[in-house]
C-alpha cells in the first residue's frame, strides 16, 4: 500500500492543500501550528479506507470528526467550511487507484460523525477482495497500517496488566488500535508473552523463526549493540534485555528501565515489526523485510539524541524496506538526513532545490527551518560591495571582452564572496586555500 | 537562457497516432526532462529531482490549457514560486521571450554580477528590451538573495558557475583544463549561458559547449554553422529573435 499524492481540503487548518509523498519516506517540517500533525491525521483518514473493507476490524478506521472541520470566524462566527475532503491516490496490493479515494464530510449532522465513505468503495473493495482469498486460505499480503502519535509514550505509563494474548485471526490483531495516536507497547507485549510462552511450550519451527525475525528486527534498530538478548520476564512481566552501557558493562534491565529515547524506538519499532509478523505470517523471515504499508510517525526525533537522530531515517529505511513512512520533525539532523524528495516544508512554497543532506546544519537551521541570525547572514551586505567592483571591471570593457587580468580578479572576489555560502566543506577549504595563495602571490 | 525544443506532443505507447493525455501534467516531466535535460528552462539552474511545471497560461484562468503540452515548460521551484505570484499577460508569444519559441540566448544576458539582463548586443528596439525584461520580471530571474528569503539559490549557485567557469577559463589558457573537463564541469555546474558567454572567444571549448547533448540546446534553429547564433523566427520581420 502506498500514497502517492493527497489532496485536503477544509480539514484542521488546510483550505486546500496538495501534497506528493515519497514512496519510501517524507518528512514534514514547519513552524509549530503550521499543520503538521494534521497532515498526518489526514493521511490516517486516507489509509483508514483501507480498514473499512476488513470487516474485523472495520471499527479501527478513523473518522473525519466534527472539531476537525475547517472554521472561519466572521462577525465573531465560527462559520464551518464544508466539503471536507481527504482525496488520496495511490496503490493497493499492486493496484493502482488512480482516479483515488475520497472520504468528505458534505453537511453537519447532530450526531456525532458524519464522514461520507461512498467515494471510497474501491479500496475497501480490493481490501474485502485480498480478506476473501486469505480466507479462502490463499496467501495475501496485507499492507501494515499504524499512526505513532507524540503520546506513545505516555499511553505506555498507564499500568495495565500485560494479558495473555487470545489468538485471533491476525488481521484483526494486526490493525487493532492501528490509528490511534497513542499506539502503544501494550499490544506487542501481551503477544511477545504469549508467543515465547507457547514457542517454549509447542517448539514449532514457523513460531520460532518469526519470533526469531521479530527479536533481531527489534535489537537491529539500536545501535551499537546496546540492547541483546531479547526476552520476556514472567517474573517482572516485561520485557528484559541485556543493556550494554557506553562504557561496555552489561546490566539486565527491564524494557520499563529503560530512557525514554530506547523506549521510544523499542517500543515504536516492536510495534511495527509486531504487525507486520501478524498480517504475514506466511513470509516467514521475511515478514518484516517484505510487508509492505503506511506508517505515520508524530515527532520522529522524540527523546532522541542528535546521533540517533541522524541515523534514525536511514536504520527505518533499511529494516522495514517495503513500508512508506510519512513523519513530522523539528530536528534539523532528520533534515539533514534527508535526501532532496524526501523533504516537505510548510512554512513555504519553495522547496530546496539542493539535497539537504549537502547543506551544512547551520545553513538547515536559517534556510530551510528559518531560525533567524543564528549566524548572521550577511550575503546581502558583501554581495552589494562586491558587485560595486565587478560592475567596475565590467565598465572598463565596454565591447566585454574581458581580459585575462579580469578574470582572475572576477575569480578572486566571486572566491571570497563564496567562501562563506557554499554549501560543499570541500569546495570550501579549496576557495579558502585560493584566497590564501592569492593573498601570496600579490 | 538556453533555446530549446520541447518536439511535439508525445503520443501513446499503444497509438502512435494518439495524443498522449496529461490530466496529471506531472506525467509530462519525464518527457520534457528526456528532451529537454534536467537543467530549469528559464534560469538554467540544475535540478535532479524536484522539477515544477510551468503553465505558460495559468490553469486558474485558462482550465482547458492545464493539460496541453504547448504550455508547459519544466522549470524548478523558484522560478515556478515566483510565477504564482505573476499573471502572464496575452499574447503571451508578442510579449515575452520564450525559450522554446525564441532563440533565448540572444535575448538574455548574464552579467558577471550574477544579474540577468536583456542581451543589448542582439536587441536594438526599445520593444525588443522591454520583451526581454517581461520575461525576466515573470520569473524574478533577477531576483536578489535577501537576508529574509535566502533559500532563493539561484544567484550564488550562479555565482558560483561563473566562478568556476572563469577558473576553468585561466586554467585553459595555460593548458591545463581539457575541453571535456570544461564541458563536465558545465554540465555538473549548469547555466550553460554563463559557461557560453565566458567562453565565447575559444572556438572548440565553444562548439563543445553548444553540441552538447545534455544541454539539448535547439541547435539547427538557434546556431548557424560558425556556432555564432541566429534568430529563431527569420519570416517575422518585427522581431526575429
Amino acid at each position: 500500500m502506498r500514497i502517492d499524492k493527497i489532496r485536503i481540503k477544509n480539514f484542521k487548518g488546510f483550505e486546500e492543500e496538495i501534497f506528493q509523498l515519497n514512496p519510501l519516506f517524507t518528512v514534514f517540517i514547519g513552524d509549530n501550528a503550521k499543520g503538521k500533525t494534521s497532515v498526518l491525521d489526514a493521511l490516517a483518514v486516507a489509509v483508514s479506507s483501507f480498514l473499512r473493507g476488513i470487516d474485523v476490524a472495520k471499527h479501527e478506521s478513523r473518522n473525519i470528526e466534527k472539531n476537525e472541520i475547517r472554521i472561519v470566524t466572521k462577525d465573531g462566527q465560527p462559520l464551518p467550511q464544508l466539503p471536507v475532503e481527504i482525496h488520496a491516490f495511490g496503490t493497493v496490493n499492486d493496484i493502482s487507484i488512480n482516479e483515488g479515494w475520497m472520504r468528505t464530510v458534505e453537511k453537519i449532522s447532530p450526531k456525532k460523525t458524519n464522514t461520507l465513505f461512498v467515494k471510497a468503495k474501491n479500496i475497501e473493495k480490493v481490501a474485502e477482495d485480498m480478506l476473501k482469498l486469505s480466507r479462502s486460505g490463499h496467501n495475501v499480503v496485507f499492507p501494515v497500517i499504524a499512526y505513532h502519535g507524540t503520546g506513545r509514550l505516555w499511553a505506555e505509563h498507564e499500568a495495565k496488566k500485560t494479558e495473555y494474548k487470545k489468538t485471533g485471526e491476525g488481521v484483526s490483531q494486526a490493525y487493532l488500535n492501528c490509528l490511534s495516536p497513542k499506539s502503544s507497547s501494550k499490544e506487542f507485549l501481551s503477544w511477545y508473552k504469549t508467543y515465547e510462552d507457547e514457542i517454549r511450550k509447542f517448539d514449532q519451527e514457523k513460531d520460532k523463526l518469526l519470533l526469531k525475525t521479530f527479536n533481531s528486527t527489534v535489537i537491529s534498530m539500536i545501535p551499537d549493540n546496546h540492547w541483546q538478548n531479547m526476552a520476556y520476564s514472567f517474573a517482572a512481566e516485561d520485557l528484559t534485555g541485556i543493556f550494554v552501557t557506553p562504557d561496555g558493562e552489561k546490566e539486565k534491565l527491564q524494557f520499563r528501565q529503560l530512557s525514554d529515547g530506547y523506549r521510544n524506538i523499542i517500543g515504536m519499532v516492536a510495534d511495527i515489526a509486531y504487525r507486520c509478523v501478524k498480517l504475514n505470517p506466511h513470509l516467514g523471515e521475511n515478514a518484516v523485510k517484505e510487508t509492505p504499508g503506511i506508517v505515520l510517525i508524530d515527532e520522529l526525533d522524540l527523546h532522541l539524541h542528535p546521533n540517533w537522530q541522524r541515523r534514525i531515517v536511514e536504520d527505518l529505511k533499511n529494516t522495514f524496506p517495503g513500508i512508506q513512512f510519512v513523519a513530522t520533525t523539528h530536528s534539523p539532523f532528520i533534515i539533514q538526513s534527508l535526501k532532496e524528495d524526501e523533504l516537505r516544508n510548510l512554512d513555504r512554497k519553495i522547496v530546496s532545490q539542493k539535497d539537504p543532506k549537502d547543506i551544512p546544519i547551520n545553513k538547515i537551521i536559517t534556510d530551510i527551518m528559518e531560525v533567524e541570525s543564528i549566524k548572521s547572514d550577511d550575503f546581502e551586505k558583501r554581495y552589494s560591495v562586491a558587485k560595486l567592483e565587478l560592475e567596475k571591471i565590467e565598465a572598463a570593457r565596454p565591447d566585454n571582452n574581458l581580459t585575462m587580468d579580469d578574470y582572475v580578479a572576477v575569480s578572486k572576489l566571486l572566491g571570497s564572496l563564496l567562501e562563506e555560502e557554499t554549501d560543499d566543506a570541500v569546495y570550501k577549504a579549496f576557495l579558502e586555500k585560493q584566497n590564501d595563495s592569492n593573498d601570496e602571490t600579490n | 537562457m538556453r533555446p530549446i525544443d520541447k518536439g511535439s506532443w508525445p503520443t501513446k505507447d499503444s497509438h502512435a497516432t494518439r495524443k498522449r493525455v496529461f490530466n496529471d501534467w506531472t506525467r509530462a516531466i519525464p518527457y520534457l526532462k528526456g528532451r529537454t535535460g534536467r537543467y530549469c528552462h528559464l534560469c538554467e539552474l540544475k535540478v535532479s529531482n524536484a522539477m515544477a511545471i510551468e503553465h505558460i497560461k495559468s490553469k486558474k484562468y485558462f482550465p482547458r490549457l492545464q493539460a496541453h503540452w504547448d504550455n508547459f515548460l519544466l522549470i524548478c521551484n523558484y522560478c515556478n514560486s515566483h510565477k504564482l505570484a505573476t499573471i502572464t499577460i496575452s499574447p503571451y508569444k508578442k510579449t515575452y521571450y520564450w525559450p522554446h519559441l525564441n532563440n533565448t540566448i540572444m535575448a538574455f544576458d548574464f552579467r558577471i554580477t550574477g544579474e540577468i539582463i536583456p542581451n543589448r548586443t542582439y536587441l536594438t528596439t526599445k520593444p525588443q528590451i522591454d520583451r526581454a525584461s517581461a520575461t525576466i520580471d515573470l520569473y524574478g530571474l533577477d531576483k536578489v538573495v535577501t537576508a529574509q528569503g535566502n533559500s532563493d539559490d539561484r544567484l550564488k549557485d550562479r555565482l558560483e558557475a561563473y566562478k568556476q567557469a572563469i577558473d576553468r577559463f585561466i586554467e585553459f589558457s595555460t593548458g591545463k583544463a581539457s575541453i571535456h573537463a570544461i564541458v563536465d564541469n558545465a554540465k555538473n555546474t549548469g547555466f550553460f549561458s554563463v559557461w557560453l558567454k565566458v567562453f565565447n572567444s575559444v572556438p572548440n571549448v565553444k562548439a563543445a559547449l553548444i553540441d552538447c547533448l545534455d544541454f539539448h540546446l535547439a541547435t539547427t534553429y538557434c546556431f548557424n554553422s560558425t556556432y555564432q547564433p541566429i534568430p529563431r523566427n527569420p519570416t517575422f520581420t518585427a522581431d526575429p529573435i
